[in-house]
């Protein structure tokens, strides 16, 4: 398969007062198309950074990234995003939060509002669509962005920390959806997260990531049967993962696993 | 409506309350009507005065609507400026902090000077002292936007006048507004220390006339009428916030609310 997203030796530097920071040591990954990737690692580690860098948000200091063959500079077209916070607009109802990506770049609504329809419909908010986003739960607000991250059919979907901030519960349901919206429409997913569990369940491919300054640890390949259930949890492969996952974390590389 | 009525109910009460207790104490107490008038000798003076009122009430309205509306105009206009260029930002900051500083009814007697008596004086000096807030609200709210909402914008590719007329114009909104709030209640005191100073008409004149002829009935009504302007004037702040931002779901925005 070949890969759609290419990292090579990508590498962030800030220069502060107290000299050269390194927030991403050199990192290399490649993605190939309708993968799903985590990269799960505790905060300060880069991810963020990482992401950034790949969505053209954030220039690096040394090497490159490439979304199918081309070079990433500016904010590439086809990539959507998804982040922590819902960031909707609260002036606009949901369907017109959807709808933004198309309004910022001037394409007639009317050939996207049956489009968001559908998408509203598939993250399962349908009869929301006029509503306001102070109406909704997080989780619903979280939908929103999901299905407004949607709406250009990206072949790339950039997702930091999406869940982050939603109760346990509401939490795993989101899993579950995003797996069943992956399933639907196939696209190449780099999720970001702080929660091993999630990484696994969720995965094709998981990328654990060291404390700051951050690097790639290891990749670690999740080959549980899909579509997955909230009890793949209990199997003994997704427990072995998380262990193995957990002590990558944490153990300085080359010394003993604590 | 019902719940409006009984959420009127406990405000009114207290009112009602502190009306009656200043009548009490004048009853019980018994000071000279010129130290402290009962309610009763108040309201019979605020009859008595009858039309003579007119021509001091639109006085007074001229000078605060004039000053506040030159205030909420140069003020937002300024704001923009402020956010639009660092140049001017970096060149004027340091002058705003320090205006700003400076007490600007200090100026009043000035003003006098330059203006002459009449609306000129009390409008510039109720503009003075509503200017700022409007500006320095105005600008913080244009310049305070979610950095995810400006990178949600960049990866979406927003151009910058959208990102400015559709994500930082609206999200100012609130603040502009709760500026507006403070500029309305200051523009009243700006108006009527105008008319303290030098002026031959408008209800701070009149304070001052029925000092000088022990006729504190008189400065008293004058009082409560100025205070039922200002009040007139807020509340219409507040009815135009609502209609600007009926997404707001009536909090004014900003949390918490008054």
């Amino acid at each position: 398969m070949a890969a759609l997203i290419e990292i090579r030796d990508v590498e962030k530097r800030y220069t502060t007062r107290a000299g050269s920071q390194v927030a991403l040591r050199p990192t290399s990954l490649e993605i190939a198309a309708e993968e799903f990737v985590s990269i799960v690692g505790p905060s300060g580690c880069g991810k963020t950074t990482l992401m950034k860098i790949v969505a053209g948000l954030l220039p690096c200091t040394r090497g490159e990234v490439r979304i199918d063959g081309v070079p990433v500079q500016e904010p590439p077209d086809g990539v959507g995003m998804v982040f922590q916070a819902p960031t909707l607009l609260r002036w606009r109802t949901v369907l017109d939060n959807v709808l933004l990506p198309a309004d910022a770049q001037r394409r007639p609504r009317a050939r996207y509002e049956a489009a968001a329809r559908d998408l509203i419909r598939l993250v399962g908010l349908e009869g929301f669509a006029n509503h306001y986003p102070r109406e909704l739960s997080g989780g619903m607000q979280q939908r929103v962005a999901i299905s407004r991250a949607l709406l250009l059919e990206p072949r790339l979907l950039l997702m930091d920390e999406p869940f982050g901030a939603l109760d346990a519960m509401t939490r795993e349901e989101m899993n579950l959806e995003l797996q069943r919206i992956w399933n639907e429409q196939p696209k190449t997913v780099l999720f970001i997260t702080h929660s091993i569990d999630e990484a696994v369940f969720l995965s094709d491919r998981v990328v654990v990531m060291t404390p700051r300054p951050g690097g790639v640890r290891a990749i670690i390949d999740v080959e549980l049967p899909r579509p997955r259930t909230l009890h793949v949890r209990e199997h003994p492969r997704f427990i072995e993962h998380v262990g193995r996952i957990r002590d990558l974390i944490w153990s300085k590389p080359g010394g003993a696993i604590p | 409506m019902r719940e409006r009525l009984r959420g009127a109910l406990a405000p009114t009460i207290a009112f009602a309350a502190v009306l009656a207790l200043w009548q009490a104490s004048v009853w019980i107490l018994r000071p000279p009507p010129f130290i402290l008038p009962g309610v009763d000798r108040v309201i019979a003076r605020l009859i008595a005065f009858g039309p003579g009122w007119v021509t001091h009430i639109v006085a007074t309205i001229e000078g605060i609507v004039l000053g506040f509306v030159a205030a909420v105009v140069l003020g937002s206009l300024g704001a923009v400026l402020i956010v639009a260029s660092d140049t001017i930002r970096r060149a004027i900051t340091p002058l705003l902090v320090t205006i700003q500083i400076v007490p600007k009814i200090a100026f009043a007697p000035l003003i006098l000077v330059w203006f002459g008596i009449g609306l000129t004086s009390r409008a510039t000096i109720a503009f003075l002292i509503a200017f700022f807030p409007v500006l320095v609200n105005t600008a913080v709210g244009l310049v305070q936007v979610e950095p995810d909402l400006l990178d949600l914008a960049r990866s979406i590719r927003a151009p910058r006048a959208w990102v400015f007329f559709r994500i930082r114009f609206p999200s100012s909104l609130p603040y502009f507004f709760a500026g507006l709030r403070v500029a309305s209640t200051l523009a009243v005191i700006g108006a009527v220390i105008g008319e303290f100073v030098g002026s031959d008409v408008g209800l701070g004149y009149l304070i001052v006339i029925a000092n000088n002829q022990i006729d504190t009935a008189l400065g008293l009504a004058a009082i409560f009428l100025i205070s039922l302007i200002g009040l007139l004037l807020y509340g219409a702040v507040v009815l135009l916030e609502r209609l600007c931002m009926p997404w707001a779901g009536g909090t004014g925005g900003l949390e918490p609310s008054l």
